[in-house]
């Protein structure tokens, strides 16, 4: 392992239980799962359609995992190409080693600036680092713009999806929360509202409006850094992200150090790839590049502040650093049947799912409860590697961090019984009296099903166990022509 | 030592692996696609668009003023705002609003 620091698990995830316990809650909310299938079925057959509309789709995967390795595997020269060309532009480059050297960056900037709020961009970097709460520690407040990071922010909840944060929400639930909270922190619901989609669209565009065109100061992520052209770039659907770069004077964009991509042209995969693969559209709706500060054009003030929080040691591993090509597209959280069960919420971070569960034990090692129990939350059926538009091997990641978490003394009574298991089978004569007990216990058994195993709770509360054979293979060959 | 200094030390000590040089894949790979030519790709561009629920009408060029007028007016629609360096003939008989005051 790395001696590389590891990022500090943020207050919000302090103390989480294990993915079992905190996903048996989860599992327990009917009205959540509903929301979840209807939802993960729906973006996956979208994108399995669009997918298949692109005869050279394996070809673009191969271009982007090419980009993001080229970037990732010279990531110290790539990250001063990417700061030489954006002082160049204009912008000021600031370094933050982890979550509260950026957050107090940020604070700082708005300070100088004098606000008490900033409008801000959906963004998973900015909430790795609890962006928000370190703002709202300082005086100020964070306003997020995405329609349903807003619906998150009302409800005082967490995001439980990396691209539809409020996928454990339904309509009702959101009518409601815009009619009970809206007016506590700016333009009122209005009253007659309705939970029909276009009616809570209008809603929310009407409650944003007013704070687009008040904020002095946004804070922004990027889904890509061009180090060529010191370039930053941000897919959106809705449109607010565009507010938020182009109207407010100073633009701050909190960026992972892995987002940085060799050229411009490296673009051209991956915007096909993100779009197709995160909501199953051919093209994003909203595409904004802005590369520095312009005369009268758009923010006047423009502060990049590069992260790195984990990601070192992430890179440090030659197997896993693979993880860190992700473009944050989601693909894998919607085609997984464990994620379609759970939803977000248990994997105790902000990246949840498939990816979460291999980013989050290289970013924050496998020292905690939470972190420990997410390489096994997964069937390993591979379906997210399919998915994944940047060929993120994740079955192998998730069997390589077991295989950590393993060495490491965890999960002692399955590795015991493994131990135990290598130590019959290795021998003929030990498997031999290991066969008559299980054939004597099948005798005893009979038909029963055996539905538990004192001892065994957490394997056989969700199992049967097979019905031990009366007679085996080898009994039965020995019997039939008398030799052994 | 400065957060720049040390976090490029740590990427650095990070890929201490890695042989290849910088850039040694050459140009950027570009994916081909083969063009199915114009006329398909404009029938491409009509279907796409119609599916993201745009009403998609198709008009020989010296007809693009009368459709866009009687568009407008089957909205009941007077005025519009346009951008700078919009086609002359696309205004066709349009007064200029900005004229008027």
């Amino acid at each position: 392992m790395s001696t590389l620091p590891v990022q500090q698990t943020s207050p919000t995830f302090v103390g989480m239980p294990s993915f079992p316990e905190a996903a048996r809650e989860a599992l327990a909310n009917t009205q959540q799962r509903d929301n979840l299938r209807n939802a993960t079925h729906t973006i996956r057959a979208k994108r399995a359609a669009v997918v298949a509309e692109v005869p050279e789709w394996e070809s673009l995967r191969v271009a982007g995992a090419d980009a993001k390795d080229e970037a990732l595997t010279h990531l110290g020269d790539y990250l001063e190409q990417l700061e030489a060309s954006l002082t160049a532009n204009g912008a000021t480059v600031h370094w933050a080693r982890d979550a509260d050297e950026a957050n107090a960056i940020v604070v700082e900037i708005a300070r100088a600036k004098g606000v008490d709020e900033v409008v801000k961009v959906k963004s998973m970097a900015t909430q790795e680092i609890e962006l928000n709460e370190a703002l709202e520690a300082a005086g100020i407040a964070a306003w997020e713009t995405d329609l349903a990071e807003l619906i998150v922010q009302l409800f005082g909840d967490r995001p439980s999806h990396i691209l539809v944060p409020a996928i454990h929400r339904n309509r009702t639930e959101i009518r409601d929360v815009f009619l009970r909270e809206m007016a506590k922190v700016g333009r009122p619901a209005p009253e007659d509202l309705t939970d029909e989609p276009a009616r809570l669209a209008e809603a929310a565009r009407l409650h944003l409006r007013e704070k687009f065109l008040r904020a002095r100061v946004a804070v922004s992520g990027a889904n890509f850094a061009v180090a060529d052209t010191g370039t930053l770039v941000v897919v959106e659907s809705e449109g607010n992200g565009r507010m938020c770069l182009t109207l407010p004077e100073t633009l701050i964009s909190v960026v992972g150090i892995e987002k940085v991509l060799p050229t411009w042209d490296d673009l051209a995969p991956m915007l096909q790839l993100l779009p197709r693969s995160s909501t199953g559209e051919r093209m994003n709706p909203y595409t904004t590049m802005w590369s520095g500060v312009h005369d009268g054009d758009g923010p006047q003030e423009v502060h990049v502040v590069l992260l790195d929080n984990g990601r070192s040691h992430v890179l440090a591993d030659t197997v896993g650093r693979q993880a860190l090509r992700c473009i944050r597209c989601s693909a894998c959280l919607n085609v997984c049947p464990v994620y379609e069960r759970t939803g977000g919420h248990a994997y105790g971070s902000v990246y949840p799912g498939p990816i979460g569960a291999v980013l989050n034990p290289q970013l924050r090692g496998t020292a905690s409860e939470v972190d420990q129990s997410l390489p096994y939350a997964s069937s390993l059926c591979g379906a997210c590697f399919d998915a994944c538009p940047v060929r993120i091997n994740i079955p192998e990641l998730l069997v390589e961090l077991r295989g950590t978490v393993a060495e490491q003394g965890g999960h002692r009574a399955e590795s015991a019984a493994m131990k135990a298991a290598a130590w019959v089978l290795s021998d003929p004569r030990r498997l031999a009296v290991a066969q008559r007990g299980a054939t004597t216990a099948g005798r005893l058994v009979g038909d029963r099903t055996v539905r538990r195993v004192p001892g065994l709770g957490a394997w056989t509360d969700a199992r049967d166990v097979p019905t031990p054979p009366k007679e085996t293979f080898r009994q039965w060959w020995a019997r039939e022509r008398g030799e052994s | 030592m400065s957060a720049r200094d040390e976090i490029l030390a740590r990427v650095r000590a990070a890929t201490a692996d890695v042989t290849t040089p910088v850039g040694a894949r050459g140009a950027t790979p570009v994916v081909e696609e083969t063009s199915p030519g114009p006329g398909r790709t404009l029938d491409l561009f009509a279907e796409n668009v119609a599916d993201y629920r745009a009403e998609v009408l198709r008009v020989p060029a010296d007809e693009v003023a009368s459709v866009l007028a009687s568009t407008l007016r089957g909205r009941g629609l007077g005025s519009v705002v346009v951008p700078s360096g919009l086609d002359e003939g696309w205004r066709g008989g349009g007064r200029d609003g900005r004229r008027r005051g």
